[in-house]
């Protein structure tokens, strides 16, 4: 039955005005996670209202492609300049960086596009065979078991804090507590506001993770340049080496372990409404480097490290469209816009959209398994064009970053203030930087704080600040255990 | 005491100072109480934040105050001086760094919403790209004219957004 109608999906899906619109989607979705604070949300945002006059399946087809290349593009300044064009891609960094300075960029770029098609495509077939069924899964899942998840999803901290756990904690705290200027999220009261008007929605999230990931290291590497670390016509990657880019077949194969694991976490975490692709990326690296015998390469140029991140913050692309179409509940800010764009179309996303739209719904989830083989190519060819940016040298390439960091923040909100919290959070970064404190580290504090937060007083609130619902759900009783078990496996390796 | 074990005790020591002024001045100040019986107090979560931060930035100043000996005799045993002006040179550095990054960001900024993106860019990239050890003029010039005009024109034809 699904069978059929994903086949008759594909006799729409395969028209060359779909195909030409899903790669234009893909280019330019990749084009815009590039550069710094730009990602998928503000080109679905911006390329919205383009789609008017296009066909349903078209318009959808595009977006979702522009999506696909958003969420996978932010990979690319991660790897080659430590600078991630989004938050998701900071955990890239980690060990593409490394090896882009080992002269292996092209490699590193390789492995995080083929990890990424693989955890897209996954979670696009996911959805496309279970997609009512695990909505209605995924409608179990209250305020106690965010809890229980976001309390899981902490321990993650033990594993990215660098050299120094109590320095990790600290920083992660830090995070926490920034995530809580502006307003309460309960009783919309303003917390430590001053008065400024910018700061009642809280800090943006754009603007401290450009800042303090991409800003902060740019600045590093510029201050080096000036005490003479590196020559003026230093490239990026100065020991490239074409032999040594080559990833094969069986390099990459070998990780299918953590591509699935990773896929899955990906596809887990986009099914369930409000957690977003950055918690699934750093979840996904957290696992790998949890589950790998040798957690001590991770950080040092592992392309385990990259296939982990990257196949985990792509799945998200796929699953966050199953409580989309199964039940119209956005699962994050993209889906969100596409709901939008959905009923743009005439398209009213939820339980009758399957029997409203079927014929539709099944080319769009047939557009969804063509635009992964789309972005395979264009990716694959992008990574040619990449390739050239690895022999500018540093001391052109690193001001020019400056520049797009300010344009990417400015561009979604065109606020003067959000460029200078992200020029104050740049130097923050760099001050972290060089007295050893994980920047990792606060970014998933400020992505976590605000769901905890949450979660956690909407469960007092249900259940009477009765707090034995941790336990008595099992859900959220399997991540209280999961969350132990990290501890427990954490405390014994020390 | 050697520099390792300075730098953590000044870096607890100031994160322990900074937290101690957030939960005793900032959040009481600048939080509201509870509305209901059952919802938590507001301040909670940005408290524990700041704690957790108090709390360890009292351990790094034990463990600092603590091991100085075998840190010390360490050093002795191969036979390194006191590696202080390591430490010095990396606060000096450090405040050095974060003076230019202070002024470079005041400029900007000052200088973005008067006379525009397009001059300010070229100024803020010719001044990055000699700082960084550029000296090539035609390049920088290039560079400086090129790049700002191009994002400047892409975000309006591509994004219809117009920069300051």
């Amino acid at each position: 039955m699904i069978l059929d109608q994903l086949l008759a999906g594909f006799g729409a899906a395969l028209d060359p005005i779909n195909m030409l619109f899903m790669a234009a989607g893909v280019a330019l979705g990749i084009v815009v996670g590039i550069l710094p604070g730009l990602g998928s949300v503000t080109a679905l945002s911006i390329l919205i209202p383009v789609t008017f006059y296009m066909s349903p399946l078209v318009a959808i087809a595009f977006l979702v492609g522009v999506n696909k290349g958003g969420t996978s593009g932010g990979a690319v300044p991660a790897i080659l300049l430590d600078a991630p064009g989004t938050p998701e891609a900071a955990a890239t960094a980690l060990d593409g960086h490394p090896l882009c300075k080992a002269g292996m960029p092209v490699k590193a770029m390789k492995a995080a596009l083929y990890s990424s098609v693989f955890g897209d495509t996954l979670s696009d077939i996911l959805l496309i065979l279970v997609a009512a069924p695990f909505a209605a899964f995924a409608l179990q899942f209250g305020p106690a078991e965010f809890t229980a998840i976001v309390l899981f999803s902490f321990t993650l901290i033990a594993g990215l804090s660098g050299r120094s756990l109590a320095k990790g904690i600290i920083a992660a705290g830090l995070g926490v507590f920034l995530s809580t200027i502006g307003l309460d999220p309960v009783e919309s009261t303003p917390r430590m506001t001053f008065d400024v008007v910018e700061l009642y929605d809280g800090i943006s999230l754009n603007a401290l993770a450009i800042g303090v990931l991409a800003l902060s290291s740019v600045i590093q590497q510029l201050f080096e340049m000036h005490r003479g670390g590196a020559s003026a016509r230093q490239s990026i990657s100065p020991d490239y080496d074409p032999a040594k880019n080559r990833l094969t077949a069986r390099e990459f194969w070998s990780n299918w372990r953590t591509l699935l694991r990773s896929a899955a976490i990906g596809s887990g975490i986009g099914m369930l409404p409000g957690l977003g692709v950055s918690l699934a990326a750093f979840l996904g690296y957290g696992s790998a480097k949890r589950a790998s015998k040798t957690p001590e390469k991770f950080g040092t140029g592992h392309l385990e490290g990259i296939m982990a991140t990257e196949a985990a913050n792509s799945a998200v692309v796929g699953a966050n469209l199953v409580p989309t179409i199964a039940l119209g509940i956005p699962g994050n800010i993209a889906a969100a816009l596409m709901i939008g764009a959905f009923m743009v179309h005439g398209v009213v996303p939820g339980p009758f959209m399957m029997e409203s739209h079927g014929e539709l719904i099944y080319s769009i989830f047939a557009s969804m398994l063509i635009a992964d083989g789309i972005h395979l190519v264009i990716g694959r060819l992008g990574i040619r064009i990449w390739g050239h940016i690895t022999r500018v040298p540093r001391t052109v390439i690193l001001p020019v970053v400056v520049v797009l960091c300010v344009v990417g923040v400015y561009v979604p909100t065109q606020s003067m203030f959000d460029v200078g919290v992200m020029l104050v959070f740049g130097g923050l970064g760099y001050l972290m930087r060089r007295t050893g404190f994980s920047i990792v580290c606060l970014v998933i504090g400020f992505l976590l704080g605000p769901m905890f937060e949450t979660s956690l007083r909407q469960t007092m609130l249900m259940y009477k600040s009765d707090l034995s619902v941790l336990v008595s759900s099992p859900i959220a009783l399997v991540f209280v255990l999961l969350t132990l078990y990290s501890l427990w496996r954490f405390a014994r390796r020390r | 005491m050697t520099t390792d074990h300075r730098e953590t005790l000044v870096i607890g020591l100031v994160v322990a100072a900074l937290s101690a002024v957030g939960m005793l001045w900032l959040i009481p100040a600048h939080t509201n109480p509870a509305a209901g019986p059952n919802d938590l107090s507001p301040a909670l979560v940005p408290e524990i934040a700041l704690g957790v931060c108090l709390a360890l930035g009292v351990l790094l100043v034990v463990q600092a105050l603590r091991r100085p000996d075998a840190g010390a005799a360490a050093t002795a045993a191969v036979g390194a001086d006191d590696d202080g002006p390591r430490g010095l040179r990396l606060a000096r550095d450090l405040a050095f760094d974060l003076s230019v990054w202070a002024v470079s960001c005041i400029v900007l900024v000052q200088l973005l919403p008067r006379i525009g993106f397009i001059a300010t860019s070229a100024m803020v990239l010719a001044g990055w790209c000699v700082f960084a050890g550029l000296r090539s003029i035609p390049t920088i010039v290039g560079v400086a004219l090129v790049v700002p005009v191009v994002l400047d024109r892409l975000c309006w034809y591509a994004l219809t957004v117009p920069l300051p």
